[in-house]
């Protein structure tokens, strides 16, 4: 791991750093089952109500709930995943 | 503040982070979350990885996923879900075109599922985003040499992204503000109404994934 001298070079670690995590996020909604990553698109980028979205999706209320939550933990998994050395990704 | 909202549970707050995040949540039950976040580490963690895919989401980076054999009833049900609110969101559409995936697949199915007008009214109010991609189809008369048809087809604005299909017909993108459909309706009758062309009409919008 390369630690940076200059505080010009910490704040572009930095920069690496939530890019890389960016990615990780993109890759773990690309990577969700299909009704949750709809549920997840109607949620955040058609800003729809839970009632809405249900309604949209033709589900109870508490299976949106429920679909977001396991969104979120999916992405939580993923980006602890991406947080482990090298050699721990590999065995696990 | 309400007292139902008063007395949610930890996992109804951590339920409730989306729409705390989308900005939809009653006053009320905002109120019961900012208090909750105030004391609650594991839901402040919570809240940024809602926070994140959020703007993944509408950043647009995320990558479009398998097609949707079911995209029209969904989008169906996304207007009548909507219909209290007199507006249609076209951020909605959208979402069903990247479950679509082309984005060359969904408006012809958004256009049999048109609510009335006015529901389109608040459209360009609510974005933030500057300008999206509509396809229309557009069929060309057929004694056309290849420079009238070259001509005509840069006079409808889409010269450099026309592509003909097998069936003759050619799609142009055209890059506009966020438009009603019967703004998009006029936009082809005007097309329509050149005498080279024989029919124009609107069939999809392109949706910024990567």
């Amino acid at each position: 791991m390369a630690v940076p001298l200059r505080e010009k070079d910490l704040i572009d670690t930095q920069s690496a750093i939530n890019i890389e995590r960016e990615d990780w996020v993109d890759r773990a909604i690309d990577g969700l089952p299909a009704k949750q990553k709809l549920t997840v698109l109607l949620v955040y980028f058609a800003g729809l109500t839970c009632e809405e979205t249900a309604a949209a999706t033709d589900v109870p209320v508490g299976t949106v709930r429920t679909r977001m939550f396991h969104a979120r933990k999916k992405l939580q998994t993923a980006l602890e995943k991406s947080a482990m050395p090298r050699h721990q990704k590999r065995n696990s | 503040m309400n007292s139902a909202a008063d007395h949610l549970s930890h996992e109804a707050i951590s339920e409730r982070l989306p729409w705390f995040v989308n900005g939809t949540l009653p006053d009320a039950a905002r109120a019961a979350v900012e208090a909750h976040l105030e004391v609650c580490a594991a839901c402040r963690e919570d809240l940024r990885l809602c926070e994140e895919m959020a703007q993944s989401v509408r950043s647009g980076r995320t990558i479009p996923m398998p097609p949707c054999a079911s995209a029209d009833d969904l989008l169906q049900r996304a207007q009548r879900a909507t219909r209290s609110r007199r507006s249609i969101d076209w951020r909605i559409a959208a979402s069903i075109a990247v479950i679509a995936a082309s984005g060359l697949v969904l408006v012809s199915q958004i256009r049999h599922a048109s609510p009335p007008n006015q529901e389109f009214t608040t459209v360009t109010q609510r974005t933030t985003v500057a300008t999206v991609d509509y396809v229309f189809e557009v069929r060309l008369a057929g004694r056309l040499d290849d420079a009238d048809r070259a001509r005509v087809l840069g006079q409808l604005g889409g010269s450099t992204s026309a592509v003909e299909t097998d069936d003759g017909t050619y799609h142009l993108t055209l890059s506009l503000p966020p438009q009603s459909l019967t703004q998009l309706d006029a936009i082809a009758t005007d097309m329509a109404a050149m005498s080279e062309v024989v029919s124009a009409d609107v069939v999809a919008l392109q949706v910024p994934v990567r």
